[in-house]
């Protein structure tokens, strides 16, 4: 036996270990909701707290299930608004799944069993979201009054969602009203359990069969004994056996991924991500050139896995020139979860900041004062009942001039030489520029554009041709010789494979030079 | 051809070295290519740096001269010495043991395998932009901002950029690139990884191929490349994968490479595991343990006393190991740019009594990644049960064989894992935070030794005769 001990005694310190570890990791809480309040961050303990120093609610792991089991109930007829709320937070714009399932029990040993909530797609990010458990529908039809229930509270998602259980409260969403009567006792049970013991059991697994092993050889087969060699050689070969099963599982499931990239290879985005941090490295290059080095710049993008590299390449690229990324707390939030709207661009341009650049429709460059051009001497001009004739009739062509950025005409065709718009006036405009906006369709700006004019619709004079504008700044803008005009026409000579020709709107400007048109 | 032959000089520089170093040792022809690569970075990142602090830019024919000639150098300095008689050139048997597993069917379907799942992480590699959060927060502003200011200047590494205090090499290797093809490519400066992790493969099939034959080595391979996390850090561009690679690779050399051969065990294990601290601040701790235990842990001697003390090889390994990584120090304590995680303030005794109630958080996250991770029922995890299986063949290994090389390499890795325990207890900053973004990197670096550990003892297990 002492053989045995000599053995032995590394399974044995590793079960303890892991066995006290399981134990001292696990933490059922009580949560407090007599002062009610949602949580906080005990900064000592790095712990999440309902209420000082009562309850925890930890983190949840990704992909995880929880068991939420809450004791004591109060009696749904004595609150105003029975809710349950559990207030999530994801920290990663990875879709999640949250599934809330519930079983009740009466005092006398009754029990029961439903389905609460399922809420599943993107969570806005760092922006606390509540599942609201309205308890009375959910116990509609349930007799009498439960004692506890217990909500089974399963997450998946990315690899990189962590959904965060930041309260639970007792309350009404609006009025988050909390229970004044006593403690309501709460525990969570660990998602851990589980492969602690899973392990612990295959320790005990591993112990019995090297005990046996080494104690006596076991009979399996009309008295063949097997050997704690054998035993052994049995025991890893299986263990080989499972690990290469599961890396069978792997293969598969990457040769499937293959699959599905050779056969939509449009789905592989990873080219037009890459063209997307080349191009706007070169973008932002171009701006150094044209914005002053006193200038503070703002970076705004919608792409919030990469913000930070593209503050500081930004920092990099047109040091000296402040940058900052705090144009608009809330409108950057909104950029984030929706991307460039109208409304958000609008809150930009308030706080003083010019637009300058877009990249892959993503990624915004401002400036605080006009720096290239200054449309601001120009005045608006609204024409009157303008007659639009555009290459493809059937995209809407009365988005063009209905002072809507967020509407367009689109040619729904990936752009190509010769395609056109044009704008026939009731009476001849003089007119100083012309703005064609893309804004909102950021991919889709022309690659290349001539300007025609024409006072009679048979004789057109070109005015402005413009080879693939770099810089994309929701807009391309080319200014007119000051003549009379009754049509424009806009066509395109450059093409694009994949993206269309949009138009959001287009504006016309005027000032007060005139000419004639030769 | 520029992006060819970007990888292929410092890798021509680096075999160079490696065949000087190793020509009288055990080493298969597959060994000394994987070693190439990693020891070629490493060259190309001291001679871009000094070379950059003397003339204060960087100049491409200049350098391509410099790896040229080191190469070429070495190759014919290490041409075998035809004195040297064959019985005494401890490496002339490569000869694989035979084993039970060697079936040639079996043994070219893993080999096919092997092969097509490099060729998906190299497809996936030149197809996808970079991925991890640190290698394009991080690590590629800075390797874009070497490659646009063709040096290495202070400001650079004191104002601009964020860690500043992060070491070059992952940079220089990708600036590199980019300034050989002139361009800065996305796809084209992050080819490094797959290579990085084709030297990880490489070096696990020779050195397992030497030991447990064939049809062993190539599974071993198999399952790695078959592990999410190894897989995904072949494309993804995370910078702890290099520092894994270096261990295991200084780690092997300092297992195969015989006493007795005094070139190579001292040079190429301590350039091997310099390459680790030039690429991540934990690389220094984490080579300085390899170095620890490979120099003071001696089991075979009989005293205590004397299986602690370190021999004049290890002194002067430890000597040569410093001097690859003090330029980058100088230059730290120059420009003042300290780590904001390991300090004076971090590295007290009151600090970690202060915050050791951590320890439950971080046995739970620790379990979490390594035992909930690796396992989830039957399902594969990211690391494919391979953490699962290191701490199963760890109990085995306790339970009935502790052979003295393997016995170091358990050391090796529990040592480094104690060690990123007790960093996470004193970080100063958000724990919670730390663990979730950083814990599967840190263990990224331990996993290639930990699975070597594992393949030695499950392999030298099924081939284990009852005596």
């Amino acid at each position: 036996m002492q053989h045995v001990h000599q053995k032995l005694w590394p399974l044995f310190i590793a079960t303890i270990f892991f066995t006290v570890t399981a134990f001292a990791t696990s933490y059922p809480i009580f949560l407090d909701f007599s002062n009610g309040d949602t949580s906080v961050l005990d900064t000592n303990s790095q712990k999440r707290c309902i209420s000082a120093d009562k309850g925890i609610v930890p983190a949840l792991p990704r992909s995880s299930q929880w068991k939420l089991v809450i004791a004591d109930l109060p009696p749904f007829q004595l609150l105003d608004k029975p809710y349950l709320i559990l207030t999530v937070m994801a920290d990663d714009p990875n879709p999640l799944s949250i599934n809330l399932d519930w079983k009740y029990k009466y005092r006398d040993g009754g029990s029961g069993s439903g389905h609460i909530a399922t809420r599943s797609g993107y969570l806005p990010v760092l922006e606390s979201h509540d599942i609201v458990i309205d308890l009375r529908r959910s116990f509609h039809g349930v007799m009498g009054q439960p004692d506890s229930i217990s909500l089974t509270f399963a997450t998946t998602g990315g690899n990189h969602t962590f959904p965060l259980l930041s309260s639970l409260s007792f309350a009404s969403p609006d009025t988050r009203l909390m229970l004044t009567e006593r403690w309501r006792r709460i525990t969570v049970s660990d998602p851990l359990e589980q492969p602690y013991v899973v392990f612990i059991l295959i320790l005990s697994v591993l112990a019995i069969i090297i005990l046996s092993a080494q104690t006596m050889n076991v009979t399996i087969y009309r008295n063949k004994k097997i050997s704690f060699f054998t035993m052994q050689k049995i025991m890893v070969f299986c263990l080989m056996l499972i690990w290469s099963l599961q890396a069978g599982s792997i293969l598969f499931s990457r040769l499937d991924d293959l699959m599905d990239r050779l056969m939509s290879p449009r789905q592989s985005s990873g080219s037009i991500r890459s063209r997307a941090y080349g191009d706007w490295c070169k973008t932002v290059f171009a701006a150094a050139e044209i914005i002053p080095e006193t200038e503070t710049v703002g970076i705004v993008t919608s792409r919030s896995d990469r913000k930070t590299l593209y503050r500081h390449l930004a920092s990099y690229l047109l040091y000296p020139r402040p940058v900052t990324e705090d144009i608009n707390a809330d409108t950057i939030m909104m950029i984030d979860y929706y991307g460039m709207t109208s409304e958000a661009f609008k809150l930009i341009t308030e706080s003083g900041y010019r637009f300058l650049a877009s990249v892959g429709g993503r990624n915004f460059i401002f400036t605080r004062t006009p720096s290239v051009e200054s449309p601001l001497t120009e005045q608006p001009l609204i024409p009157k009942d303008p007659v639009i004739t555009v290459c493809n009739e059937s995209h809407r062509r009365h988005n063009i001039l209905d002072g809507d950025l967020s509407t367009r005409w689109y040619t729904g065709h990936p752009m190509k030489q010769g395609d056109w718009l044009q704008v026939d006036l009731t009476e001849p405009q003089i007119l100083s520029s012309v703005r064609c906006w893309h804004f909102g369709y950021w991919d889709d700006y022309p690659r290349g554009y001539r300007i025609e004019l024409s006072s009679d619709a048979v004789n057109w004079h070109t005015v402005a041709d413009v080879d693939s504008p770099f810089i994309a700044p929701g807009y391309v803008q080319a200014s007119l010789p000051p003549i009379p005009v009754k049509h424009l026409r806009m066509i395109q000579t450059r093409s694009h494979p994949g993206c269309f020709w949009s138009v959001s709107e287009l504006e016309f400007f005027t000032s007060n030079e005139t000419g004639a048109l030769k | 051809m520029n992006l060819l032959l970007a990888q292929l000089i410092p890798f021509f520089a680096g075999f160079g070295l490696v065949y000087h170093q190793t020509v009288y040792s055990r080493f298969s022809a597959m060994e000394r290519f994987a070693l190439a690569f990693p020891v070629g970075q490493i060259l190309l990142t001291l001679t871009i740096f000094l070379t950059n602090a003397i003339f204060g830019n960087i100049n491409i024919l200049l350098i391509n001269t410099l790896l040229i000639v080191m190469g070429l150098g070495s190759l014919v300095a290490g041409l075998p010495d035809r004195n040297i008689m064959p019985e005494e050139r401890s490496g002339t048997d490569c000869a694989p043991p035979r084993t039970s597993f060697s079936h040639t069917a079996i043994h070219i379907a893993l080999i096919v395998l092997v092969a097509v799942l490099l060729g998906l992480v190299f497809l996936t590699a030149v197809t996808t932009p970079i991925l991890s959060y640190d290698g394009f927060a991080i690590y590629a502003p800075r390797s874009f901002a070497i490659y646009q200011e063709s040096c290495i200047s202070h400001e650079l590494l004191q104002h601009k950029l964020p860690h500043p205090d992060y070491p070059l090499l992952i940079p220089i290797g990708e600036a590199w690139t980019a300034l050989m093809i002139d361009d800065w490519n996305e796809h084209a400066v992050k080819i490094i990884f797959p290579f990085y992790l084709t030297s990880l493969i490489f070096l696990t099939v020779g050195f397992l191929n030497r030991h447990y034959g064939p049809v062993a080595a190539w599974s071993a391979a198999a399952l790695l490349l078959l592990t999410p996390k190894i897989a995904s850090a072949g494309y993804s561009a995370v910078c702890d994968f290099p520092v894994g690679v270096f261990i295991l690779a200084g780690v092997v050399t300092l297992l195969e490479l015989r006493p007795g051969n005094q070139r190579g065990q001292i040079l190429l294990p301590a350039i091997l595991l310099a390459g680790a601290s030039w690429t991540k601040n934990e690389g220094l701790p984490l080579a300085l343990i390899v170095l620890c235990v490979f120099s003071t842990w001696h089991p075979e001697r009989r005293t205590w006393v004397s299986r602690l003390r370190p021999g004049s090889c290890d002194i002067l390994r430890l000597l040569v190991f410093g001097a690859c990584v003090v330029p980058w120090w100088i230059q730290k304590t120059i420009l003042g740019l300290g780590s904001d995680m390991i300090n004076a303030r971090t590295l007290r005794l009151e600090w970690l009594l202060d915050h050791i109630d951590r320890v439950p958080t971080l046995l739970r996250y620790f379990s979490s990644e390594m035992l909930y991770s690796g396992w989830q029922g039957c399902s594969a995890g990211q690391w494919l049960s391979g953490w699962v299986m290191f701490w199963l063949a760890l109990i085995l290994f306790f339970c009935s064989q502790r052979q003295m090389q393997t016995t170091r390499l358990a050391l090796v890795v529990l040592l480094q894992l104690l060690l990123f325990f007790v960093v996470f207890t004193i970080t100063p900053y958000e724990l919670v935070y730390q663990l979730r973004t950083a814990l599967d990197r840190m263990l990224l670096q331990l996993f290639p030794t930990a699975m070597l550990f594992t393949f030695m003892v499950f392999f030298t297990s099924l081939q284990s005769t009852e005596t």
